[in-house]
């Protein structure tokens, strides 16, 4: 009869319950470990032959043999090693634990050739897994103990060393927590606020504008006038996390394997990728497949500096993510499902100078248009805001005067966002105005006469595209739930029309 | 037969003020081909090195060559015979007896020649746009040479406003150079016409461009050199251009930027300076008598013209008018209306679309001058 060991193997953001097989059968002495495992999985047989015998047990000279069942998934990972540690050692009748409460326990774990246990990625969506699964304890390595307890319901043994649980499992002494050393919580996005932010009231409007209403946006500047010292502060005025989305987040960076702390992630992510990331790296793949830049920025930032300079291609990967909130990582024998609701903020030079509109720029208007058709057009459509960051006067700087702060603003993002979910509060798939469909458009958009008139004769006049029309209505809707205004007003109408910068300077082309 | 008239621009050594001479004295190209060879060495002063080169038949078989191309590519010939031939070049010695263009060529000859650096600043950039425009609006062909900066933007503006516009090249018409002015050559010739001295199939040379250059000089009526460094291309047209007696207008600039000192020095050293769009014209029509009486306004590209939004600035509308001394960001302009974001772009929109003020690459506000503002 093989011995079975419960354990976890992780797809997605979720893990899914492995029953960890061992068996030992006459023969020369061997160990397969069969069930579709990566590298990592068949490199157990190593460590968990010098574990066990440096932690003073024998390893059995016979064949063993381990199956990871179901059999047919692919599974990556090390931190099967220490259920099948644990498998070996009863299948060789070394450990005679209560089988009863075995079959209620789960094991994860990798092991050191010295027998430790050391700590693994994707810990908190496999203690989900057991839990849901319905054990009643669940064996952890000690590194990951904080992480895992975000998760209640489930008693947690933690332990340093694979002795340790076998003395434990026998009973031969107690089970002692790990003492909690109690790590000062970073507050990194402390040192960041607005207030820092000078001479870029307006512009800044136009960033809450974007925060509230969860609009995409695009701050176009010469080198050097803020873009990026804009964009790192976004985070700070979007609304708290709530515990969902803390937990979802927090999920995505355990089975990325950066949830080095192990505490609940409490912040919104803020991510920028370098402009030569590859296509997997933004939309998650690799093997084992793992979460990309726009999964590790779900309910956060995602920003995109010289977005002009991106691989087309990698960029074009976005387009369905955004739509849908989630990226879906296909592969022969699986898929991986990531959610990916981010806010993108881009940033790029107005031309291949830099400093268009300023008198040392010599660029010829072919030559900016051909620097800004290098961002795909589908892509510049999801991006309702496309700003001009103007390069501030260096004494502005230097004024004592202050900014508003991250707490001002987030107030009045938080209010914005308030008045929208009680709007879409029928519509579970809908939650900012950026997201609505024509229909809704229709319905909760409504213009004030002068309103309507002044958008009409801007179209006129700056040749705006039809379909840009329903951007801007989206946008000064937004605007009038700031100033938390039942109808669209003049006011917010001339500020939505003012914030496409780039059709505009197209319209004003010399090119044919 | 057009091909002895594309053989007689072949031959080497041959130019066009031999080919003239030879013209006077045979009539046409054909009579040339067919001469008996005592014939052409009573021609005067005939050497007699050219003399072989006439009698050279691998001429021929190129200028066959060359006749199917432009048949094939629907190019025509100017010939110096053809009632098109415009009069003003007829008298230029040296200027080609054939040229090779596409697209139909204007009823009204000469124009006024627009040239400038192709790294040109915003500054020339406008100027250019608001002459192309003026120029069209006049129904005054626009002469450039199809080159970036300057001369793309001056076609541009006038093929945008309805002009017609020469485009001379330094290449064979059937070539866009730079390839970048593709769409541009493409509306060129729907608006205009594309000529050159060079055959179809010639590619573009540095030593074809100040031949080009001099040819434009010839063709128009007045030259306008927007911005040109010292040594530029724009400066050989110009003193070309004076050399034949053209005028020349150079636009002032900034003293120290390079840009700008070859069109100061043209100032300088006696080209007209260049204040007002109607100095383009009066001349041109004092020729014939007629002096234009009405002056226009130096009247900015994107201004709306016209009585139906012209309205007075109320209070506030003119304390921020008033403000922009120089173009200045929004944001300096927040504090006149305390601080209030919603007023102010509203404010600035309207403004902005009654064509007051405009707002710049760079979200920098400034007033707009097309506006007479008496308040």
């Amino acid at each position: 009869m093989a011995i079975v060991i419960n354990s976890f193997a992780v797809s997605g953001v979720n893990a899914y319950p492995v029953q960890v097989e061992v068996m030992t059968m006459s023969g020369l002495p061997s160990t397969t470990i069969v069930g579709l495992g990566d590298t990592a999985v068949k490199e157990a047989r190593q460590r968990i032959e010098a574990g066990i015998t440096c932690a003073g047990y024998t390893y059995p000279l016979k064949r063993v043999v381990i199956n990871l069942a179901p059999g047919e998934m692919k599974k990556s990972g090390s931190h099967f090693d220490l259920s099948m540690a644990v498998g070996v050692m009863i299948e060789t009748k070394q450990l005679f634990p209560n089988t009863e409460e075995l079959s209620q326990a789960g094991f994860i774990g990798e092991l050191s050739l010295n027998g430790e246990i050391r700590p693994v990625s994707g810990v908190l969506p496999m203690v989900i897994a057991a839990r849901e699964m319905g054990l009643t304890r669940l064996y952890v390595p000690a590194g990951n103990l904080k992480e895992a307890s975000l998760v209640s319901g489930i008693e947690l043994l933690a332990f340093f060393s694979l002795d340790e649980i076998v003395k434990y499992l026998q009973g031969t002494s107690l089970y002692i927590p790990p003492s909690e050393e109690d790590q000062p919580e970073e507050e990194f996005h402390n040192a960041l606020d607005f207030s820092d932010i000078l001479g870029q009231d307006v512009f800044i409007e136009y960033v809450i504008a974007a925060a509230a209403g969860g609009h995409n946006m695009l701050m176009i500047g010469s080198p050097g006038c803020g873009k990026s010292m804009i964009a790192k502060r976004i985070p700070t005025i979007l609304p708290a996390l709530t515990e969902n989305e803390a937990l979802e987040i927090t999920k995505i960076y355990s089975v990325a394997g950066f949830l080095r702390n192990s505490t609940l992630i409490k912040e919104r992510p803020f991510r920028s990728p370098h402009h030569n990331a590859s296509t997997n790296s933004l939309v998650g793949g690799g093997s084992p497949v793992v979460p990309g830049e726009i999964s590790l920025a779900h309910t956060g930032v995602l920003f995109l500096d010289e977005i002009a300079e991106f691989e087309k291609k990698a960029l074009d990967a976005l387009r369905q993510p955004m739509e849908d909130g989630m990226v879906t990582v296909s592969r022969v024998r699986s898929t991986h499902t990531f959610p990916c609701q981010f806010m993108l903020v881009a940033a790029m030079n107005p031309c291949p100078c830099g400093h268009y509109g300023q008198s040392r720029c010599r660029c010829t208007d072919y030559e900016v248009l051909k620097y800004r058709q290098k961002i795909s057009g589908p892509i510049l459509d999801r991006i309702d805001v496309q700003k001009y960051v103007h390069p501030v006067d260096f004494m502005s700087l230097s004024s004592p005067k202050k900014g508003k702060s991250s707490t001002e603003l987030r107030e009045q993002v938080q209010k914005a966002r308030e008045i929208q979910s009680y709007r879409f509060k029928n519509n579970p798939k809908v939650n900012s105005n950026a997201q609505m469909n024509e229909a809704m458009i229709k319905e909760y958009c409504e213009l004030e006469e002068d309103a309507r008139s002044l958008i009409r004769q801007a179209f006129e006049r700056f040749e705006f595209s039809a379909r840009t029309y329903n951007k801007f209505l989206k946008l000064s809707r937004t605007f009038a739930d700031l100033n938390e205004s039942e109808k669209i007003r003049r006011q917010d109408v001339a500020a939505a029309l003012m914030s496409r910068d780039l059709d505009k300077d197209r319209a004003g082309m010399l090119v044919t | 037969m057009d091909v002895f008239w594309i053989w007689l621009t072949l031959i080497n050594g041959l130019g066009p003020i031999t080919q003239k001479k030879l013209l006077d004295y045979f009539n046409s190209p054909k009579h040339i081909f067919h001469a008996y060879n005592s014939e052409l060495k009573c021609t005067p002063k005939l050497p007699t090195s050219i003399l072989m080169q006439i009698q050279d038949e691998s001429y021929l078989e190129k200028a066959k060559r060359i006749e199917e191309e432009t048949q094939k590519k629907d190019i025509k010939l100017l010939k110096i015979d053809s009632p098109e031939y415009p009069a003003n070049v007829k008298t230029v010695r040296d200027f080609p007896i054939i040229l090779y263009f596409r697209s139909k060529l204007s009823l009204q000859p000469g124009g006024v020649g627009i040239v400038g650096s192709r790294r040109c600043t915003s500054y020339g950039k406008e100027i250019t746009l608001d002459v192309g425009d003026f120029l069209a609006k006049e129904n005054i062909p626009v002469v450039s040479g199809m080159a970036k900066g300057i001369d793309g933007y001056a076609h541009t503006a006038c093929i945008k406003s309805g002009g017609y516009t020469t485009a001379f090249l330094a290449n064979g018409v059937d070539i866009c150079y730079p390839a970048e002015q593709n769409i541009l050559m493409d509306m060129i010739m729907e608006n205009g016409a594309v000529i050159s001295e060079y055959p179809p199939g010639v590619r573009p040379n540095p030593r074809y461009f100040p031949r080009r250059n001099y040819l434009l000089s010839a063709w128009i009526n007045k030259l306008l050199v927007v911005e040109a460094a010292e040594r530029s291309g724009a400066i050989i047209t110009a003193n070309m251009a004076k050399k034949i007696g053209k005028e020349v207008f150079a636009v002032p600039n900034n003293i120290y930027k390079d840009e700008s000192k070859g069109t100061n020095r043209l100032i300088k050293e006696g080209a007209t300076i260049f204040l007002s769009k109607d100095q383009l014209l009066s001349v041109q029509y004092n020729d014939s008598g007629i002096i234009k009486a009405e002056t226009k306004s130096f009247v900015k590209p994107n201004a709306v013209v016209g009585g139906k939004s012209y309205r007075t600035l109320n209070k506030i509308e003119k304390i921020i008018y008033d403000a922009l001394t120089t173009p200045k960001p929004s944001e300096e302009l927040l504090e006149l209306v305390d601080g209030d974001f919603g007023r102010l772009t509203d404010l600035l929109f309207s403004m902005e679309m009654e064509g007051f003020v405009r707002i710049l690459p760079g979200n920098l506000i400034a007033k707009s001058q097309s506006r007479d503002l008496s308040l």
